[in-house]
C-alpha cells in the first residue's frame, strides 16, 4: 500500500479480522472461507463413501448370480448410496462452494449470520456421522432413499434402520434450513453498493433459487419423517390403512420435497456453469436476464410436478395430467439455458482449460438426461419403464451430468482462488476423459437394461435374460470413472503444495471473488467494492477506484468487525452491520442436538428431555454475549 | 409491475392445487358425498387461471413498453424485471392453457 | 463504528438482519404446518366417516376461548416492538411479559385439555386422533418456545440494565414470531374443530 493511511487501514483490518491459528479456533471459527473449505472436504469424503457403495453394487451386478453380496447388505448399500449422494454429498458440496464464494462475489466480508454458518456445518457433520453409525450396528437404512411405506413401517422393518433414516434426516434438515436462511439473507441484504437485483452474479442466483426451494420443500420431508417416527416409536397412525391412514400420503409428502430437491441440487450447479462459460468463452453471457429467469422459473415450476413420481400408483387421470403438463413445460427454461450457453460459446473466442472441459461434459450429459426426462413426462411411457434401470440411467445422467460435472468444473475453477495454486492441466485433462468415458460407459447401458426389462434395486439376476453384457460394460465403466476421480484427487493433493502460483485472477474472470488475492485475506476486501455493471471484475476503472478508496479510508470499515448492508432491490447502502466473531456456541448447540437425537433413536425419553434442556442452554449461551461486547 | 411479476405464476399454481384438490375430492370415497361435478369445476378453475395469467401478460407488457419508452432506472433493475416478468408471464399463460385443455378432455377417476 | 463515504445511502434504514432471518424461519415453519394441515384434509377425504365411528366430535368452546386469549398476546408483542424501537425499556419489558403470560395461559390450558382428551381417545387409536394430537402438540410446542424466548429477553433487559441494539432486534424478531404463531393458532383451531362445523 502506497500511503500511510492505506497501510494503517490494512493493519486495522488484519488485526480485527484475524483468527488465531490453533485448536481453539478450529472449534470456534465463524469465517465463511474456513467453513466453506470444511464443507468441501467433508462432502467429498461422503462422495467417496457413496462411490465405494456404488462400486460394491456394480461388482455384485457385474455378472449374473455373482454371490458377492447378499440381499440384506445390498438393500443397505443402494439405500445409503442414494441417501449419501443426495443428502450428504451433492447439496453440501454445492453449499460449500456457496459458503466460500457467495460473500466474495457480492462484495461482502462474511455471511449474514456467521455463527449460524458454523452451526450448519457442525450439524451436517454430526448428522452424517449419526447416519453412518448405523453401519456399525448393521442396521443402515434399507428401504431405498425414498423409504416407502408400508415397508418402512415397524411391522415390516422392525430394526433401527428406518429410525436412523427418519431421525438422521430430521437432524440434517436443521443444517440445510439454517444454511438456506443464511444464504437468503446474505444475498438479499449484504451486497456491494450498486449491485442491484439485475447485477447479482448467476451463481448467487442459483444459490438464491436453491435456498428458497429448501425453505419451502424441506418441511414436507420433515412432516413425513415426523409422522413415520411417531408411528414407529409411539404407535400413532398416519400411513396404515387399517387405522384410517393412507400409504400414498408418504409418497405425496416425500415427493413434494423430493422433486424440488433435484432442483435444489441442479440450480446452484447451473449457476456454476453460467459463471464459468463467460470466462472461458471470453464474452458476457448471452441473454443474461433469461438465464436468471430460467433459474427462477425452474425452481417455481419444480414445486408443481411431484406426482410424476407417482404415475404408476393408480391415481385419477385428471390428477395426472396437471403434473404431466407441468413436467413437459419445465423443460422450456432449461432448454433456454442450454441455448444461452451454446450461443455464448459460439459467439465468443473459447479457451479450453480443465474447468471448461467439465462444463462441456455437463452440457452433453445433461441434455441426454433431459431428453429421457421428457420421455418420462409422457404418462404411458413412464408407466412402462417405471422402477426399471431406465429410470436409474435417467437420473444419473441428470444428477451426475447436471451437478457432479459442474462440481468438478468448480473444483478446477476455484481451486486457484481457495489455495493460491493452479492444478496441473495435463493430469486434469487425462482425469476428465477417464471421468467422461467412464461415466457414459457406466450409465448408458442402463437405458438398454431398463428397456430390456431389468428392474432396479435387485441384488442379482439370472443369466440369459439379455442383461449380462450391459451389466458387465456398466461395471467396467464404473471402475474407469473411479480412476478418473482418483486422478482429480491426486491432482488436488499434489497441487496444493506444488502447483504453480495462481495470483489474484489467473482466468481473467468477471466476478468479484477474483478482485482480491488468492487466497483472500480474512477480511475479503480492504475496501468494499462499488459495482456499476453485471461483470464487475471486467470494469478495470471501478476496481482501480476501489484500490484508491483504501488510500482515502473510504468504505474500509476498519473500526469493527463490520460489513455493509444494502436494500434488497437496488443495492443502496442502508446500514453498517456488526458481525460476531469466534464463538463456541455453534459447536455446543450441535453437540446438544446430537445428544437429543441419539436419545430419540434409542427411545430413552428421559435422556431426550435432558437433551432438550441442553439445547435450551446452548441457545441461551449463544445469545448471552452480544457482538460489540 | 408487481402484478405482472406475480400473477401468472400464482394463477398456474392455484389452477394446479385447486384442480388437484377438486379431482381428489371427486374421486375419493369421503369426498364423493359432496357431489362435486369434476368437469364443471375444472373448467371454472382453468378458465379463471387462464384469464388471470392473460391479465398478468397484459400488465407485464405495459411495464415493458413503459421501460422501452424510458421509464427505467439507471442500474437497469426495472428493465430486468420487465423483461423477465413478460417472458415468464407468456410461459405461464402457455402452461395454464395447456393444462386447461388437458384437464377438460380427460376422463376423471380411473377404473 | 466506521463511517462509509462517497456512496449513496438509502433514505430509510431497513429492518435488522435478525428480522429477515426470523421471516425465513417463519416461512419454513408455515410450510411445515401447511403440510400437516394438508395431510389432515387429505386423510379426511379418504375417510367415509370423519371422525371415525366411535370417536366423539372435537370440543369447540374451550379451544376457541383459549385461542382468543392467545390472539391478545399479539397486542403485547406489538407493544414490545413499538417500545423497543423507541428505546423505552420498561414498556418493552411490559409488552414481553404480557405476551408471555397470555401465551403461557394458552399453552397450559391447551396441554391440560389434550391430556384430558388423551384418556378418552389416545392418538394411537386412529389416524384422526394421531393427526389431531400431532397438530395441536406441534403448535403448543411453538408457543412454549416463544414463551421461553420472551422470558430470556425479559431477563436480559431487566437483569443487565436495558436495551441494546441486539436486544431491540431480538424483540422485533420475536414480535414477528408471535404474529405468526397466533395466525397459525387460528388455522390449527379451524382445522381441528372442522368436523364439528
Amino acid at each position: 500500500m502506497a500511503t500511510v493511511i492505506g497501510r494503517r487501514e490494512l493493519e486495522q483490518l488484519e488485526s480485527t479480522w484475524a483468527e488465531e491459528r490453533g485448536l481453539k479456533t478450529f472449534f470456534t471459527t465463524v469465517d465463511h472461507k474456513k467453513i466453506g473449505k470444511r464443507y468441501l472436504v467433508t462432502s467429498f469424503a461422503f462422495f467417496i463413501a457413496a462411490g465405494l457403495e456404488a462400486l460394491a453394487m456394480r461388482t455384485q451386478l457385474a455378472v449374473p448370480d455373482a454371490g458377492v453380496i447378499g440381499p440384506k447388505v445390498y438393500n443397505e448399500l443402494f439405500s445409503m448410496h442414494g441417501v449419501t449422494m443426495i443428502f450428504f454429498f451433492i447439496t453440501p458440496m454445492l453449499n460449500g462452494f456457496g459458503n466460500y464464494i457467495v460473500p466474495l462475489q457480492i462484495g461482502a466480508r462474511d455471511m449474514a449470520f456467521p455463527r449460524m454458518n458454523a452451526l450448519s456445518y457442525w450439524i451436517y457433520l454430526a448428522s452424517g456421522l449419526f447416519m453412518y453409525s448405523s453401519f456399525l450396528l448393521g442396521e443402515a437404512p434399507n428401504d431405498g432413499w425414498f423409504n416407502y411405506v408400508p415397508l418402512a413401517e415397524k411391522f415390516f422393518t422392525p430394526g433401527l434402520n428406518i429410525d436412523y433414516y427418519n431421525l438422521g434426516l430430521l437432524f440434517l434438515t436443521m443444517s440445510s434450513t439454517v444454511g438456506a436462511t443464511n444464504f437468503l439473507v446474505t444475498i438479499f441484504k449484504l451486497r456491494a453498493p450498486g449491485m442491484s437485483l439485475n447485477r447479482i452474479p448467476l451463481f448467487c442466483w442459483g444459490i438464491l433459487a436453491q435456498s428458497f426451494s429448501l425453505i419451502f420443500a424441506l418441511p414436507a420431508l420433515s412432516t413425513a419423517n415426523i409422522f413415520l417416527e411417531l408411528q414407529r416409536k409411539l404407535g400413532f397412525h398416519f400411513f396404515d390403512r387399517s387405522h384410517g391412514g393412507d400409504s400414498l400420503l408418504w409418497q405425496h409428502l416425500f415427493w413434494i420435497f423430493g422433486h424440488p430437491d433435484v432442483y435444489i441440487i441442479f440450480l446452484p450447479a447451473i449457476g456454476i456453469v453460467s459463471t464459468i462459460v463467460p470466462v472461458f468463452a471470453r464474452r458476457a453471457l448471452v441473454a443474461r436476464e433469461w438465464m436468471v429467469l430460467a433459474t427462477v422459473t425452474t425452481a417455481f415450476i419444480g414445486f408443481g410436478v411431484w406426482v410424476h413420481h407417482m404415475f404408476a400408483t393408480g391415481l385419477s387421470n385428471v390428477t395426472y395430467v396437471f403434473y404431466a403438463a407441468a413436467s413437459m413445460m419445465i423443460v422450456i427454461p432449461s432448454g433456454v439455458q442450454i441455448f444461452g450457453w451454446l450461443a455464448t460459446i459460439l459467439k465468443g473466442r473459447p479457451v479450453i482449460r480443465s474447468p471448461f472441459l467439465y462444463v462441456l461434459g455437463f452440457i452433453v450429459t445433461f441434455v441426454i438426461g433431459g431428453v429421457t426426462g421428457v420421455m418420462f413426462a409422457a404418462i404411458p411411457f413412464d408407466q412402462q419403464t417405471t422402477d426399471s434401470f431406465f429410470v436409474v440411467a435417467h437420473f444419473h445422467y441428470v444428477l451426475f451430468g447436471g451437478a457432479v460435472f459442474p462440481i468438478f468444473a468448480a473444483i478446477h475453477y476455484w481451486f486457484p482462488k481457495i489455495t493460491g495454486r493452479m492444478l496441473d492441466e495435463r493430469l486434469a485433462t487425462w482425469s476428465f476423459w477417464l471421468f467422461f468415458i467412464g461415466f457414459n460407459l457406466t450409465f448408458f447401458p442402463m437405458h438398454l437394461m431398463g428397456l430390456e426389462g431389468m428392474p432396479r434395486r435387485v441384488y442379482t439376476y439370472h443369466p440369459g435374460l439379455g442383461w449380462d453384457v450391459y451389466n458387465l460394460l456398466s461395471t467396467i465403466g464404473a471402475f474407469t470413472l473411479a480412476v478418473g476421480i482418483l486422478g482429480t484427487i491426486v491432482n488436488v493433493v499434489w497441487s496444493r503444495r506444488s502447483g504453480a502460483v495462481a495470483g489474484d485472477d489467473p482466468w481473467g474472470a468477471n466476478t468479484l471473488e477474483w478482485a482480491t488475492s488468492s487466497p483472500p485475506p480474512e477480511f475479503n476486501f480492504a475496501a468494499i467494492p462499488v459495482v456499476h455493471s453485471e461483470d464487475p471484475n471486467w470494469d478495470r476503472e471501478d476496481r482501480l477506484e476501489d484500490a484508491r478508496r483504501i488510500e482515502r479510508a473510504e468504505l474500509t470499515l476498519s473500526e469493527g468487525h463490520e460489513t455493509i448492508g444494502t436494500d434488497w432491490l437496488d443495492g443502496n447502502i442502508e446500514e453498517i452491520h456488526e458481525s460476531p466473531s469466534e464463538s463456541p456456541w455453534p459447536l455446543m448447540l450441535a453437540l446438544a442436538l446430537t445428544w437429543l437425537f441419539v436419545a430419540l433413536l434409542s427411545g430413552h425419553w428421559v435422556f431426550a428431555g435432558i437433551g432438550l434442556g441442553l439445547v435450551a442452554v446452548a441457545l441461551g449461551g449463544w445469545h448471552l454475549k452480544e457482538p460489540g461486547e | 409491475m408487481w402484478f405482472g411479476v406475480a400473477a401468472p405464476p400464482l394463477a398456474w399454481a392455484v389452477q394446479l392445487l385447486a384442480g388437484w384438490f377438486v379431482d381428489e375430492a371427486h374421486c375419493s370415497r369421503g369426498g364423493a358425498m359432496w357431489g362435486i361435478d369434476d368437469h364443471l369445476w375444472q373448467a371454472l378453475i382453468s378458465t379463471l387461471a387462464v384469464l388471470v395469467a392473460a391479465a398478468g401478460v397484459a400488465a407485464a407488457t405495459t411495464t415493458f413498453r413503459a421501460v422501452r419508452a424510458g421509464a427505467g432506472d439507471p442500474r437497469g433493475r426495472v428493465e430486468f424485471l420487465a423483461v423477465t416478468s413478460l417472458s415468464a408471464a407468456l410461459l405461464f399463460l402457455l402452461l395454464t392453457l395447456m393444462t386447461a385443455f388437458a384437464v377438460v378432455s380427460v376422463e376423471p377417476c380411473r377404473g | 463504528m466506521s463511517q462509509p463515504l462517497a456512496v449513496p445511502v438509502a433514505l430509510q434504514r431497513g429492518r435488522p438482519l435478525a428480522w429477515w432471518g426470523m421471516l425465513m424461519l417463519i416461512a419454513t415453519e408455515a410450510v411445515l404446518f401447511g403440510s400437516m394441515i394438508g395431510s389432515y384434509f387429505y386423510i379426511r377425504f379418504k375417510a367415509v366417516h370423519w371422525p371415525p365411528p366411535g370417536v366423539p366430535e372435537p370440543k369447540v368452546l374451550v379451544p376457541t376461548l383459549l385461542t382468543l386469549v392467545l390472539l391478545l398476546s399479539s397486542g403485547g408483542a406489538a407493544l414490545a416492538q413499538w417500545a423497543a424501537r423507541r428505546g423505552v425499556a420498561n414498556r418493552a419489558a411490559l409488552g414481553l411479559a404480557v405476551t408471555a403470560a397470555l401465551a403461557a395461559i394458552y399453552a397450559v390450558g391447551t396441554t391440560a385439555t389434550l391430556v384430558g382428551e388423551w384418556h378418552d381417545a389416545a392418538a394411537t387409536r386412529d389416524a384422526y386422533d394421531s393427526l389431531f394430537f400431532t397438530l395441536q402438540g406441534a403448535h403448543v410446542a411453538h408457543v412454549a418456545v416463544g414463551v421461553l424466548a420472551n422470558l430470556y429477553l425479559l431477563a436480559k433487559i431487566e437483569g443487565r440494565r436495558g436495551l441494546t441494539q441486539y436486544r431491540v432486534n431480538g424483540v422485533w424478531a420475536m414480535s414477528l414470531y408471535w404474529h405468526f404463531v397466533n395466525a397459525l393458532a387460528v388455522l390449527v383451531l379451524l382445522t381441528t374443530i372442522s368436523p364439528a362445523l
